[in-house]
């Protein structure tokens, strides 16, 4: 799987030096600092890392939603097929939004109107984009939910939020963001509210839908297992910065950055027979506290000098692989210190 | 339905408490109608008696308690000493005034409070929102009789656009037409009501500001936003509808306060309603007329949230079905 | 699950941001400058307020450099009256509505604490207190008992207002009482005493002090209210609202004697609505976005 080899075609999703500045009391704080990516069509990528990393700000850019006291700073670039997201007028933009990419939230519970019907809050999508009447905008609505795999749809779709379970109420979620035919599918922690039974179930049906129409989509989670299941190339985020993006199967094989390596070993896995868990040490800083230079230095079990003086770039590795660390120029360090390790 | 006879249930509830401890404050007092009002070294103590007797005050609080409430069982509020009519007919007369006026005066209040606190809202933190945000802090600071006395005194003295009080003009010729009438009618309303309004708008427009800024950072709304919507609708639909609920609830709360404030703006404008009413029975120490008033205002504030009650279970389904489970978990 | 309002070690927070809130901070300082005008004033005026200065020529003098607010029906300086009435005002919401924070404080608190019948049945008693119109309630009352003295009234009118206040402890209770924190305090031999005076009414202090400070507006234009009725504060003392009563009758002619102590309520009002509201702002945990 080597994306970089044949003549690629344009990606539908292009972000180039992305930032989200925000007011806070104690001045101005950049929780998305320099974040680029791109997703072909087809494709999906995951955006992996901890709560505070910036990650679902991130998600957000894409389709402008982002409200003060945060802002899109003026240096980012969002190419949605072909066209620069923030030249957008409100008309434009919001013709794209629903309809050429959608969104699917966390938090079902909060991200569903509470007042209206499951159906109603489908319909609206459909009623906004087409001229439809109420009742072929129902019928769609009806229809979308069954392919979502909800039984009796003609019931349901008349309830409310509230009285629907958790694991139905992220369907109407889907169902809302895939009744237009979206080319990109924005998946912000989709599973994480919900049982693992339920996140597999889930998970299926997303990849389905999306493989079906041919869609896109970036799939936002923190789960290392949801991205080995879901996706086909991944971005690892720290600190508000990538810092290591590859080929799914590569980076679960050989990841470079020892942030990643650190995410790797902290996975329980099946299988070992390790008694404790190994876990990074320190804390994730917040996004005014971030260390100058490379920003997982002082967790960073390779850390020596330059780490707390230079900021690392993002080198590019080939294969369609980068990392943002200082180690891929001075490979020997990493043995060294594995070394050190193993005679400890 | 079964949330209505439980609302209803409860509020029979809430009037019997009151009444009881209305009954109870009054009979507790010292004075008494027959001492004060009939002062005359001809009336034996024996006669006194019998006129105690006959308006049923006599015997012992416990006697009496069971006899008032046997007869307020048939609907039978006493006989009002100061006015010589049924208490239940003082009341009646003077309730449809009271009405009229708290009537027209919410709705205006509510009509107009609600769509200057969606204006702030929708123009968050400019000088739209601080000038109205100015307006409604002003005009619900001002004590209700108060200002009924400024609006007196420049309506009535110094403008002469209005009448110094009372419902009609007593002067007003026989054969006026019914626009003659209904313009009197009008510019004695007009005082009265113009008071409770600024006093009722000011708390409802800061609320549904508040209320609405709350809805606004619901996440609902930016899953609409994500959809496409337009930001007119989704003020609209996903804003404004769900900010609905709490501003009726006020207004359910808001019943007990508007009543107790009709009191004084009924004094100062001499309007013939409710508040007048008890103040004038408070000064004659007519206890059943006063006992009549306290119920009724109970009545009222009972009947008004529930209707309050009943609009919030339709404008917001979840609360429909909580009604369901605090039966199941009570 | 995390505790709702600030806690004691956040008060260092609350009062930053207390500070910072111009808004808050005019409140505070005009509240302030009230109280010391009419703790101070009275002491240093040139007239005493029940003074009747000259009744043939003083009479509804219109305000000048030597009675800045003018004279009232009987001569008496309109302006020491305004100052010694709002001395009575400030003092008799202040102390009604420490009395009502201090009963319904225990009464929610209670019916929170018990739960069961007890709790339903000490509710229907707040929700029959809250259903009838204060001022008919007040009315009666005090037609059945005129021409109390001051304490009297500062009794009357906290023991008719504490329903409020309780509600909202009894639902603050009610929803903390099984978080976290509770259990584990009880979980280590706490007794349900100790409980609730350590753990359960520092929660519910920021609430009930936002409530109070706002009840302090509603009570000073209540009592002003029954003064102007004639049944609260009894003449010759004076308060705000019997001088606008005094005044009512004259409106036309001496509108000087009712709008003064009227546009003092209107002040205090407002500077306790804004504290109340700064106070309500500064206690309400700050959310930043999720990343």
């Amino acid at each position: 799987m080597t994306a970089s080899s044949a003549a690629p075609a344009e990606p539908l999703l292009s972000l180039r030096d992305v930032r989200v500045t925000f007011r806070t009391a104690d001045g101005l704080i950049t929780p998305v600092d320099g974040v680029s990516f791109d997703i072909a069509r087809g494709e999906t990528l995951a955006l992996v890392g901890e709560s505070g990393c910036g990650k679902s700000l991130t998600a957000l850019t894409i389709l402008r939603l982002i409200d003060a006291p945060g802002r899109i700073a003026p240096g980012s670039r969002i190419l949605f097929d072909g066209r620069d997201v923030m030249t957008l007028g409100d008309r434009d933009l919001r013709a794209i939004r629903g309809r050429q990419a959608a969104m699917i939230f966390q938090e079902p519970m909060t991200a569903l109107n509470p007042v209206y019907s499951a159906g109603a809050q489908i319909a609206e999508v459909v009623r906004t984009h087409t001229g439809a009447s109420r009742s072929e905008a129902w019928n769609k609505a009806v229809a979308m939910l069954g392919a979502v795999g909800i039984p009796s749809p003609e019931i349901r779709a008349k309830q409310y939020p509230h009285q629907l379970s958790g694991g139905m109420r992220q369907r109407v979620m889907i169902a809302m963001a895939l009744v237009m035919n979206p080319s990109l599918l924005i998946a912000d922690e989709p599973t994480t509210a919900l049982d693992v039974t339920i996140q597999a179930q889930l998970l299926d049906l997303l990849r389905d839908a999306q493989q079906a129409r041919g869609a896109s989509m970036l799939l936002i989670t923190h789960d290392l297992g949801v991205v080995a299941e879901s996706a086909q190339r991944v971005a690892v985020m720290y600190a508000g910065q990538i810092v290591e993006e590859a080929p799914v199967v590569a980076l679960f094989a050989a990841p470079q950055h020892p942030y990643t390596q650190g995410l790797m070993a902290a996975m329980p896995r099946a299988g070992t027979r390790r008694e404790r868990l190994t876990t990074i040490p320190g804390t994730v800083p917040p996004p005014g506290a971030w260390p100058a230079a490379c920003r997982f230095a002082d967790r960073c079990t390779f850390a020596w000098s330059r780490c707390t003086t230079e900021a690392p770039p993002l080198h590019q590795l080939g294969d369609g692989r980068t990392s943002r660390c200082h180690l891929v120029e001075e490979p020997a360090r990493r043995s060294a210190a594995q070394g050190a390790r193993a005679m400890a | 339905m079964r949330a209505l006879i439980q609302r209803l249930w409860q509020g029979l509830v809430v009037v019997a408490i009151v009444a009881t401890a209305a009954f109870v404050l009054v009979r507790l007092a010292p004075g008494d109608p027959f001492a004060a009002a009939l002062d005359n070294a001809r009336l034996t103590p024996a006669m006194r008696e019998q006129w105690r007797i006959a308006y049923g005050l006599d015997g012992s609080i416990a006697t009496q308690y069971a006899r008032w409430i046997g007869a307020l069982v048939h609907g039978d509020l006493g006989w009002s000493v100061s006015m010589s009519q049924p208490v239940t007919r003082a009341i009646a007369q003077a309730l449809p005034y009271s009405l009229l006026l708290m009537g027209i005066a919410l709705l205006l209040s509510f009509t107009l409070g609600m769509l200057l606190g969606a204006l702030q809202a929708a123009r968050h933190d400019r000088a739209t929102d601080r000038g109205i945000g100015v307006v409604t802090l002003i005009g619900g600071s001002m004590p209700d009789f108060w200002l009924a006395l400024v609006l007196l005194l420049g309506g009535a003295y110094w403008l002469r656009l209005f009448p110094v009080g009372g419902a009609s003009d007593p002067l007003l010729p026989l054969a006026a037409t019914g626009a003659t009438v209904l313009l009197d009618r009008l510019r004695h309303l007009a005082l009265p009501v113009l008071t409770l309004v600024i006093l009722i708008t000011s708390p409802v427009a800061r609320y549904q500001r508040a209320a609405l800024l709350d809805r606004l950072r619901a996440e609902w709304v930016r899953t609409a936003t994500a959809k496409g919507v337009s930001s007119g609708a989704v003020f609209r639909r996903h804003a404004w509808r769900t900010a609905l609920g709490p501003v009726v609830t006020l207004g359910g709360l808001a019943l007990p306060a508007l009543v107790g404030g009709a009191v004084f703006v009924e004094r100062v404008f001499a309007w013939p309603g409710m508040g007048r009413l008890a103040a004038s029975a408070i000064a004659a120490r007519d206890y059943h007329l006063v006992v009549g008033c306290v119920i009724a205002g109970a009545v009222l504030v009972v009947i008004g949230s529930t209707v309050a009650d009943l609009l919030v279970m339709r404008l917001d389904p979840r609360a429909a079905d909580d009604e369901a489970n605090d039966r199941q978990h009570a | 699950m995390t505790r709702p309002h600030a806690t004691a070690g956040d008060w260092a927070t609350i009062v930053h941001r207390l500070r910072a809130d111009r808004r808050t901070l005019l409140a505070i300082g005009t509240l302030l400058g009230m109280i010391v005008l009419v703790l101070v004033g009275p002491l240093l005026a040139a007239y005493q307020p029940y003074e009747q200065l000259d009744i043939t020529n003083l009479v509804h003098a219109r305000p000048s450099a030597r009675h800045l607010l003018g004279t009232d029906a009987f001569s008496r300086d309109v302006l020491s009256r305004v100052l010694s009435g709002g001395r009575i005002s400030l003092v008799v919401a202040m102390s009604a509505v420490f009395l009502e924070a201090l009963v319904g404080v225990a009464w929610g608190l209670a019916a929170g604490l018990a739960g069961g019948w007890t709790d339903t049945v000490m509710m229907r008693g707040v929700d029959a207190g809250l259903s009838v119109p204060r001022v008919l309630l007040l009315l009666a009352i005090l037609a059945a008992v005129p021409m109390v003295p001051v304490w009297a009234l500062v009794v009357i009118l906290g023991l008719t207002g504490w329903f409020g206040i309780a509600r909202l402890v009894r639902n603050e209770i009610r929803s903390i009482r099984r978080a976290d924190f509770v259990l584990a305090a009880q979980s280590l031999g706490a007794s349900p005493l100790r409980v609730a005076l350590s753990h359960l009414l520092p929660q519910v202090s920021g609430p009930v002090l936002v409530a109070a400070t706002l009840a302090v507006g509603q009570v000073i234009v209540l009592e002003a209210g029954l003064s102007f009725l004639g049944i609260g504060v009894q003449p010759p003392q004076a308060s705000w609202g019997n001088i606008i009563g005094d005044g009512t009758e004259f409106i036309a002619s001496a509108p000087w004697v009712s709008l003064a102590p009227g546009c003092c309520l209107v002040v205090v009002v407002i500077a306790v609505s804004a504290l109340g509201d700064g106070l309500r702002d500064a206690l309400a945990p700050r959310q930043l976005p999720r990343t």
